[in-house]
């Protein structure tokens, strides 16, 4: 069962385009958006949640296109990069108005995650650090108990040891039910942790929308003992005076003998060289 | 409970064979009990830093091969084998290092004779050791 369609979708703003970007999230599944800063990231979260009007194509959410109506808003819970309406109003005052949206929200899990970040409850949002504004937004998402979530790089400013504090309780957001997040991240070790599908995007374009470990299986890293001249056919990205290329793993067989003498080892990529390698 | 499974860098086999030959060695080996509770797909995906597809196939896999059985609304747990099933997980997977380092050696030296004469003197030492 999916949730989320995203068909031929397109967004022009200024002279940025985004798309065609084309994705099916399935239940249960978590797909973590990839990107250079200014690859389009922010802009295609914040066209999926119809904050900005797109250009063309489609997007559905539990199979209701997003501009009939707002239903599917209350099962899905949004986090923006930039936290914009919460600025003089304090963690209980924002509980308060969240609560009206989503009635069924897990005041117990709010606690927990209060008590947990030292949050202030009556300190107004603007007051408060970056890192501390984040746990507070997080602290007001989560809870809400949908099936949906989509947060735009929840994790930014946010300390290492309450970083593993979330991807726990992310984890078991998701085990309670067919649960699915879409998030947008620079941090490898989140993407690392809790994707399974990656949304590559470079310059507005969609260069991949595919499973982690098909993707790392699709390639292969030699490590030779002399440096190869020539560029090979399905040739990724080389490093280390050319010691090191990545190819497509179905290349190795038909490599020249000259290249394959040398080979000293032959390695499964790693996820960050292979995001690295696909934007440059 | 954290599994103790290790993804090999320099393995061809597939990340999702490697998770269900390990979890079965672990437990054809007793190291895991039957009626323990696996962690779920979600947290064991975590854990090794791979999709849930993946660790889904895994459990998959196993499940069909009747070592884990999954309980609707509980979870995930180990079953118990029967004696040859235990012996022939346990040969395999001894099989599989074996080969393995083989395989490794054969990238220092091409010398098949070379590598068996020196197995056969490890043997013999290990022997030595373990009387």
């Amino acid at each position: 069962m999916s949730c989320i369609k995203v068909k031929e979708l397109h967004k022009f703003i200024d002279d940025f385009h985004l798309g065609p970007i084309n994705f099916t999230v399935e239940a249960g599944t978590v797909t973590a958006i990839v990107g250079a800063n200014g690859s389009g990231k922010s802009t295609l979260i914040k066209t999926l949640m119809n904050v900005w009007k797109r250009t063309e194509g489609l997007i559905e959410f539990f199979d209701q296109d997003v501009t009939r109506s707002d239903d599917w808003k209350r099962n899905v819970a949004y986090q923006s990069q930039k936290i914009e309406g919460y600025d003089i109003y304090t963690l209980t005052e924002m509980k308060s108005f969240i609560k009206m949206w989503y009635p069924q929200f897990d005041e117990d899990l709010f606690e927990d995650m209060v008590n947990t970040f030292q949050l202030p409850k009556n300190k107004p949002f603007h007051k408060l650090s970056e890192g501390m504004q984040q746990k507070m937004a997080l602290s007001l998402t989560i809870p809400r108990q949908t099936d949906v979530m989509i947060l735009d790089e929840p994790t930014a400013a946010i300390d290492i040891p309450a970083k593993k504090y979330i991807m726990d309780l992310l984890v078991n957001w998701l085990d309670r039910g067919e649960r699915s997040i879409i998030f947008a991240s620079h941090e490898a070790d989140d993407i690392k942790k809790l994707a399974d599908y990656l949304l590559i995007i470079k310059d507005g374009k969609q260069i991949e929308y595919v499973e982690k470990e098909t993707l790392i299986e699709r390639y292969t890293k030699l490590i030779l003992s002399k440096p190869v001249a020539e560029k090979l056919a399905t040739e990724l990205d080389r490093s280390h005076d050319q010691r090191e290329v990545i190819l497509e793993a179905g290349e190795v067989k038909q490599l020249h003998q000259d290249i394959k003498e040398n080979i000293i080892s032959e390695l499964r990529p790693d996820l960050e060289e292979l995001i690295s390698a696909l934007l440059k | 409970m954290k599994l103790p499974i290790q993804l090999a860098k320099d393995s061809r086999q597939p990340i999702y064979d490697q998770i269900e030959q390990q979890l079965k060695a672990l437990i054809a080996g007793g190291h895991i009990a039957s009626g323990t509770a696996l962690p779920s797909i979600r947290v064991l995906s975590k854990d090794l830093e791979v999709s849930v597809i993946t660790t889904r196939r895994a459990y998959q896999n196993l499940e069909l091969a009747g070592f884990i059985e999954t309980i609707q609304g509980k979870g995930t747990f180990v079953k118990a084998i029967d004696d040859k099933t235990q012996k022939e997980t346990r040969d395999q997977a001894m099989e599989n290092i074996l080969k393995e380092a083989i395989r490794q050696a054969l990238q220092y030296d091409s010398d098949l004779d070379h590598i068996k004469t020196k197995l056969l003197t490890i043997l013999s030492e290990l022997e030595g050791e373990l009387k």
